[in-house]
């Protein structure tokens, strides 16, 4: 049960970030349970019973063993609460002038005390619909031009986003090798971080390759494959896209 | 980009065995007069009979809102048995294309006779005028609102999670089976192991491949283009919505109410997991979408019942926003299923209404049967 409280303080504390817009979530409860009944009923009230139903230490341990259950915190809905908040407050003032004042204070207020999600966030400039990164789409273009159903071994970057860009694209591992989606191969992990480490065994990694009918290995462009290893398991270098290197072995069927 | 001859080793092409072909990244005008139509002009319409039913105005927002609520609502009820018993992903997509269509000619036929003969409608709660502070204020929530929306169509934010949401989608286009691909490696599965369990109860990812599959865009691009656009319109009238609510008859504070909720999902980015940094970051994903719009739109069903126990037809609307939550995520599923036992409970006792708790435990229902659901499907894997 400790584990359990310290485990929700945690993920509590995580949630909330600098606390300012859960605080004024907050405030805007107690504001609402103090000055208007009917609001305490219809919404105070049942917003506290959503959150001891779900957030207390029995309904964790008996249902919720997942790490995301800070998502329940959604239940409590901050921007209605703060919304609701300055508009009663500023519905207190009578002269026009100070009904602008309080509102635009209560803008200052928010744009103050959050962080702008576009720049935090750090999003970027979409040049396609697809607004999939450019590099994954240049690498996987040069698959599919080769091969209609490249079956790769790929560098972390591309796990994610390949395989939105065309299902036609085959993975040796993707998100699983990071305990996501269906299930967890050690054997994949294994390779993963053979790929991923400073210096790859690419004797074992084309090895792979051959045994698993791989036609493609995409790697970092400061790790290339030695020629001679290139030679002896059939694989030849194609391009380099993206600070990767695309290397490729046509089938023995079509060659 | 294509290589060089020298590139270029020289092979046979392997004969695509896709069912659907897959096109390179582009929408064109057509493609986007398809996406309207879809996602806004037949939802709208198909509201209208919704609308007729619960005796509510016709205004554009509350037809939009009904009908997407209704399609989203048989989606759930729809899709959950056919994954289950396997059907294919183009016949989901027929038969949800046939929903909507009905609806859709139901609603435009409602329409001209309203047109035509006029309608007993309940009056409205707005004053008759606009004063020059609701002109500034409703032209500033517009501005906000069409802001917001230029940003959701010129930017971009990635997300690792789309490795599971997205790739569903291609995987059943391309292989018109339900999530019996896995989305990480793209081997075919026989059943639905890990996460796909929850994807058989919360089948969201088969509406953007059906918007995908009618106007020709690649589902990525429906997923990341379309969708948060529809997500950004659903959720300012289910604001407004709220707000009038809260604030019955005044334009003013209707306003001033949309443009701060709005100014807090802009501002709101204090966590990696607060709903506001859900909703604008990832606004295409079932559980953004639970979270920025389907919380709040409880919230304003509930104000309703509070108002008036006796009206049915909120219940009803309630039973299908649950159902549209079940649908959008498996946190939907418990989520929605708190909230409505948290606010029947307080609404029961305060207002001593057994009807209150009766229609509540009926709202539950579907959550408790799409979690036994999703229990049984993850203890066979």
């Amino acid at each position: 049960m400790d584990e359990i409280i310290a485990q929700m303080m945690e993920w509590g504390a995580k949630y909330v970030g600098g606390g300012a817009f859960f605080g004024m979530a907050l405030i805007s409860c107690v504001f609402l349970y103090i000055t208007s009944q009917k609001d305490r009923k219809r919404i105070v009230y049942p917003i506290l019973t959503s959150i001891i139903l779900a957030m207390n230490p029995i309904s964790i341990s008996l249902l919720f063993s997942d790490m995301s259950y800070w998502r329940f915190l959604w239940m409590i809905p901050d921007g209605m609460l703060i919304a609701l908040f300055f508009v009663k407050m500023i519905k207190v003032c009578r002269a026009r002038k100070e009904l602008i004042a309080a509102f635009v204070s209560f803008m200052l207020i928010i744009m103050i005390a959050g962080n702008y999600v576009y720049e935090a966030a750090k999003f970027t400039k979409a040049k396609t619909p697809d607004k999939l990164d450019r590099g994954v789409k240049a690498v996987c273009d040069v698959m599919l031009e080769l091969d209609n159903h490249p079956r790769a071994i790929m560098r972390d970057k591309y796990l994610c986003e390949a395989r939105q860009y065309s299902g036609d694209i085959k993975l040796y591992y993707g998100r699983n090798i990071h305990w996501y989606i269906t299930y967890h191969d050690w054997e994949h992990e294994y390779y993963y971080k053979m790929l991923e480490s400073r210096t790859p065994n690419y004797d074992k990694l084309l090895a792979l390759c051959i045994e698993e009918d791989l036609n493609f290995i995409v790697t970092y462009a400061d790790k290339s494959i030695p020629e001679n290893v290139l030679e002896e398991y059939g694989f030849r270098e194609i391009t380099e896209k993206d600070n990767s290197i695309i290397y490729y072995r046509a089938d023995e069927a079509e060659e | 980009m294509s290589l060089t001859q020298q590139e270029k080793p020289r092979l046979g092409r392997r004969r695509s065995t896709c069912i659907l072909n897959e096109k390179r990244s582009s929408v064109n005008a057509l493609q986007i007069f398809a996406a309207v139509l879809f996602m806004l002009i037949l939802p709208t319409l198909g509201g209208i009979p919704i609308c007729e039913l619960i005796k509510k105005r016709y205004t554009l927002s509350s037809a939009y809102m009904l009908g997407l609520l209704s399609e989203l609502a048989f989606c759930q009820l729809i899709f959950v048995p056919l994954v289950l018993i396997r059907l294919s992903f183009v016949a989901c997509a027929n038969v949800l294309l046939i929903f909507i269509i009905t609806m859709a000619l139901l609603g435009a036929y409602l329409y001209w006779i309203y047109i035509k003969y006029g309608r007993k409608e309940q009056p409205s709660k707005e004053p008759a005028g606009w004063d020059i502070a609701d002109i500034v204020l409703f032209v500033g929530m517009i501005a906000l609102i069409v802001f917001i929306l230029y940003n959701t169509i010129v930017l971009q934010h990635t997300d690792d999670d789309d490795s599971r949401f997205v790739v569903n989608a291609v995987d059943m286009m391309r292989t018109n089976k339900l999530f019996l691909t896995d989305p990480a490696t793209g081997a075919r599965l026989s059943y639905w192991k890990g996460e796909l369990a929850k994807d058989v109860t919360s089948p969201w990812a088969i509406y953007p491949a059906c918007i995908a599959r009618w106007t020709g865009v690649r589902p990525v691009a429906a997923f990341h283009s379309l969708i948060p656009v529809q997500v950004v319109i659903l959720a300012s009238f289910v604001y407004y919505a709220l707000a009038e609510r809260l604030f019955p008859g005044e334009r003013m504070s209707k306003s001033m109410f949309v443009i701060f909720v709005w100014m807090v999902n802009l501002y709101g980015f204090y966590s990696l997991y607060c709903g506001e940094t859900f909703l604008m970051t990832r606004g295409w994903q079932g559980k953004s979408i639970v979270a920025g719009v389907g919380i709040p739109a409880m919230i304003m069903l509930f104000l309703d019942v509070y108002q008036d126990q006796t009206q049915r037809s909120s219940y009803v609307l309630l039973i299908l926003l649950n159902l549209a939550m079940c649908l959008l995520s498996g946190m939907g599923i418990i989520i929605g299923a708190i909230m409505v036992a948290s606010f029947t409970i307080v609404y029961a006792l305060e207002k001593k209404s057994t009807e209150i708790g009766v229609w509540g435990m009926l709202m539950c229902l579907p959550n408790i049967l799409y979690y036994a659901i999703y229990t049984i499907v993850k203890a066979a894997a």
